[in-house]
């Protein structure tokens, strides 16, 4: 319970402040500019910090008919206020310390800064807008330390808190693993400026000055420049210097020194008076060059980087909170009605979403459903179905609305016995996949009053949702159902684009017909070979999915093998070059070529080709290799041109084929990968890539032959690899 | 012949209408310090003006502070300041100054003002604190005129000295 505690603080925390935060950090974001620029002007002069106070007072009272005071800023510009009736001398400016010339007039504040400053400290709002900054400041302090707590949490523990996070690919990811690092820049951020807001409105504790006086002993007139105190200081030390304002004895010296002022006698040079400031103004001072950055370039831009990390974290917020709140649900029936149970285990939402579209599919079959989280388990007097979706949480941990689960299955009575069916969703890429789905299916198989059809839970990799809607059409059929289950899980639709065919290649051999389409589109569209295009053929509802490749012109690549009924490949087959048709680009960013890997091996048969199309003409320094496997050597004509010119670019190193219907060495991609079992070798142990793309027969076989290849070899075993992310797969 | 002598007079009669009698007037400079209490706060508004005895605005002096989004908050002067001409105000100085900071200016003056009960009036203000329309008057005599004087609201003193 205490980590929704958390999340609800994170998210309230984060909507009450929103707006203010959003200001803030974006004025704020320009404002680590201005160090910058006071930084970069030509003020400074070398070694001016070495110079002692004697000195630069001997200098400039030779120069000067009056010196009322002089300032030492963070950056150690010296400034001297003069007093002169000769206005060419008179007021402050910069000067050069070793000989007291005047360098430049001291700029107005930029009004662009003035602006911005005045905006980001009160909204334009005066008295109330500093408030409701001031508020702001802290509550983005409390929204980090709740981020750190969720983050633990996620993190399974403190300790664990420093260990790498797993790469999901999901917008989570990047808000934990930014979050992670501009946690202490985002925390002195927030507590610097609330500090400043405390001490604005008075609300820091009174803290008394420690002072020291003295009384002047020494009769002893001596002039300035020989003050013991004065020699002894240089201006790293000094802020402020305070001339006498006139030569009574009662007017002293003033020193300004980082932690405490002076008052210096101005006839006998003694320390009357040393005032040490107290730790609050010394706070203040901390704060304020923490907040602004003030004196060092590059805090600066540490601060600007937070600004800006700051605002990535309010939309990827703000995506996670939409999720979460989209996957919240409606019950048509109760719980004491209802024949079929759906019990939820998730953490963001993703997983409610299959619950709702199985949910959908009863209640239009007209069935009775109740939906619910795990956690509010109880009895169901009409029970006969429970369905249970789970994901994991952390290190194979329940999600926050099942963590009540197990204990509550045990405790409760059951009145009427029912079927049960377990689905897990996770991702290879945890260490323990969906581990708390199969403690619920151990749990769910002792209770004898619970019918447990399958041996094993159905575990679902990255949300895949056709194993889950093939799943749902068997569990139909078995219960003869008639239940009817959307093709796809609709989300936001993506955006059509229309597409001109510019080249079509067809092959035929005895035994098939394949086809190569070359499409362009008017509009610029970003893809990524790997990714897939959905095309609707026309009176059509359902969409299908084809792998995308790419050529070296960047047009997009589509390999299709027509089937004598297919209406999609006899559809597409029928478009001439200049013809027009509509599809989405759908990101499909598991089957990417890997940006980091050392070494890639493209595994493909038949029109599996079509992505590595595309990836062998990807400028990247990995060193790739392509195995394909086809029936005849006419099949191989429709793409040999551009496998040709990859290699020719170098962009391609290796390129094998295995034709399974002629006369040659080998027969399937399976043959070449035993004869190079050398190369697959150093490639898994050397953390490269294999991607596989084709039927699901290939793949299965290839996967055979992997896990050989690694005991062979004494490798880890080849689920290690798997669960690396190592091999990368899009078959069908 | 006569023509000429016409020609002269004229000229020197023209000559005359451009001979303002200010330029005769003296004028004298003072070095004035402005010394503040400790009190917590931004920075305050300092405005030194010279006022009549009946409390009318003769001229503004100085102006420590040059923010005009808050110059509303010291009404009384703002309401001439407003419609002041550009002579009868001699210089906004950049930045107000901080609880326990002092501030140094020069003043000139014409001896013309050291006369018939004219005041010299520092009015202060602070954001979101109070105003304070006198915070310290100074009767304009060229004896007053080399003292200090301790103010009644955020000033703790001021000190003139003739330069």
């Amino acid at each position: 319970m205490l980590n929704k505690i958390w999340r609800y603080s994170h998210f309230y925390l984060t909507v009450s402040s929103f707006l203010f935060l959003l200001l803030a950090s974006i004025t704020g974001s320009f404002l680590a500019f201005e160090p910058i620029q006071e930084k970069l002007q030509p003020h400074y002069i070398e070694n001016a910090e070495d110079v002692s106070v004697a000195q630069l007072i001997d200098t400039l009272k030779n120069k000067y008919n009056e010196v009322l005071d002089i300032e030492v800023d963070k950056n150690y510009f010296v400034k001297a206020s003069l007093f002169s009736l000769e206005e060419a001398i008179d007021g402050q400016f910069y000067i050069n310390p070793f000989n007291g010339d005047k360098i430049a007039d001291i700029p107005r504040k930029g009004a662009f800064f003035e602006f911005l400053t005045n905006f980001h400290r009160s909204l334009f709002l005066k008295t109330p807008g500093r408030v409701f900054v001031g508020i702001s400041c802290f509550l983005l302090f409390l929204i980090a330390i709740t981020g750190l707590l969720l983050a633990i949490k996620r993190q399974g523990g403190f300790l664990k808190f420093f260990l790498k996070i797993i790469n999901d690919k999901s917008i989570q990811y990047n808000h934990v693993a930014l979050g992670r690092l501009f946690l202490i820049p985002i925390i002195i951020l927030a507590l610097s400026g609330t500090y400043l807001s405390m001490e604005r409105f008075s609300l820091l504790p009174k803290t008394k000055a420690i002072v020291t006086q003295q009384e002047s002993v020494f009769k002893l007139n001596i002039t300035f420049s020989k003050f013991p105190i004065f020699k002894t200081i240089t201006l790293k030390e000094v802020k402020k210097i305070e001339f006498p304002f006139s030569t009574d004895e009662e007017d002293f010296f003033i020193l300004s020194l980082q932690d405490r002022e002076l008052e210096i006698h101005q006839k006998t040079g003694e320390i009357v008076k040393t005032t040490y400031y107290p730790i609050t103004k010394i706070l203040s001072v901390l704060s304020f060059n923490l907040h602004t950055g003030s004196g060092s370039i590059i805090w600066s831009l540490v601060l600007f980087i937070s600004s800006l990390s700051v605002l990535y974290f309010m939309y990827s917020g703000s995506i996670i909170a939409f999720k979460r709140m989209r996957s919240k649900t409606k019950n048509k029936y109760n719980a004491n009605q209802a024949n079929f149970v759906i019990l939820i285990g998730s953490e963001n939402g993703g997983t409610k979403r299959l619950g709702k579209t199985l949910q959908q599919s009863l209640l239009k079959a007209g069935k009775k459903v109740f939906l619910d989280d795990l956690n509010n388990y109880k009895s169901y007097p009409a029970i006969e179905q429970l369905v249970i979706i789970t994901s994991t949480y952390g290190d194979g941990e329940p999600p926050s609305n099942a963590n009540l689960f197990l204990t509550k299955l045990q405790q409760i009575k059951i009145i009427k016995p029912f079927t049960c069916n377990v689905i897990g969703l996770g991702s290879f890429s945890y260490s323990k996949f969906c581990e708390f789905a199969k403690s619920v299916q151990r749990q769910v198989v002792l209770n004898k009053q619970i019918i447990v059809p399958q041996e094993n839970p159905l575990l679902i990799h990255n949300q895949n949702y056709n194993a889950f809607r093939n799943w749902v059409l068997e569990w139909n059929t078995s219960l003869n159902l008639n239940l009817e289950i959307p093709k796809e899980l609709s989300f936001i639709k993506p955006k059509e684009t229309i597409f001109k065919v510019v080249e079509k290649q067809n092959v035929i051999d005895e035994y098939a017909e394949t086809f190569k389409l070359t499409l362009g589109s008017k509009k610029r569209i970003k893809f990524v070979p790997g990714d897939l295009l959905g095309i609707t053929p026309p009176n059509e509802t359902s969409e299908r999915l084809y792998s995308i490749g790419k050529n070296s012109n960047g047009d997009l690549l589509l390999s299709i093998k027509k089937h004598s009924l297919g209406i999609c490949s006899n559809f597409l087959n029928g478009l001439k070059p200049n013809q027009e048709l509509k599809g989405t680009i759908q990101k499909n960013k598991q089957f990417h070529l890997p940006k980091k890997s050392k070494q890639v091996i493209l595994i493909a048969n038949g029109t599996g080709i079509a992505p590595f199309l595309g990836m062998i003409h990807q400028k990247k320094n990995t060193p790739k290799t392509l195995y394909w496997g086809t029936r005849t050597k006419i099949s191989e004509e429709l793409y040999k041109s551009q496998i040709l010119e990859a290699l020719q670019k170098k962009t391609l190193q290796t390129y094998d084929v295995a034709f399974s219907k002629e006369e040659s060495p080998y027969n399937y991609v399976q043959d070449i990968i035993t004869r190079d079992e050398k190369n697959i070798v150093k490639t898994l142990s050397t953390g490269g890539t294999i991607m596989l793309c084709g039927s699901i027969t290939m793949r299965n076989g290839v996967f055979e032959l992997l896990e050989k290849i690694c005991f062979r070899n004494n490798l880890p075993a080849f689920e290690t690899f798997k669960n690396k992310g190592q091999i990368l797969t899009d078959c069908y | 012949m006569k023509l000429y002598k016409f020609v002269l007079g004229i000229f020197c009669l023209s000559f005359m209408a451009f001979t303002t009698i200010k330029n005769i007037e003296l004028t004298s400079k003072y070095k004035c310090m402005v010394q503040l209490k400790n009190y917590e706060g931004e920075g305050a508004y300092v405005v030194a003006s010279i006022v009549d005895k009946d409390n009318n605005y003769i001229k503004t002096l100085h102006i420590l502070g040059d923010d005009e989004k808050w110059y509303p908050d010291i009404p009384t002067w703002w309401s001439f300041f407003e419609t002041a001409k550009d002579t009868q105000v001699d210089a906004i100085s950049g930045a107000t100054i901080a609880g326990g900071e002092r501030a140094i200016f020069t003043i000139q003056l014409d001896e013309s003002y050291l006369t018939a009960g004219n005041k010299l009036r520092f009015e202060t203000a602070v954001e979101h604190q109070d105003y304070f329309e006198k915070d310290l008057e100074i009767l304009l005599e060229s004896e007053n005129l080399k003292n200090k004087f301790e103010g009644t609201g955020y000033i703790r003193y001021v000190r003139i000295i003739p330069n």
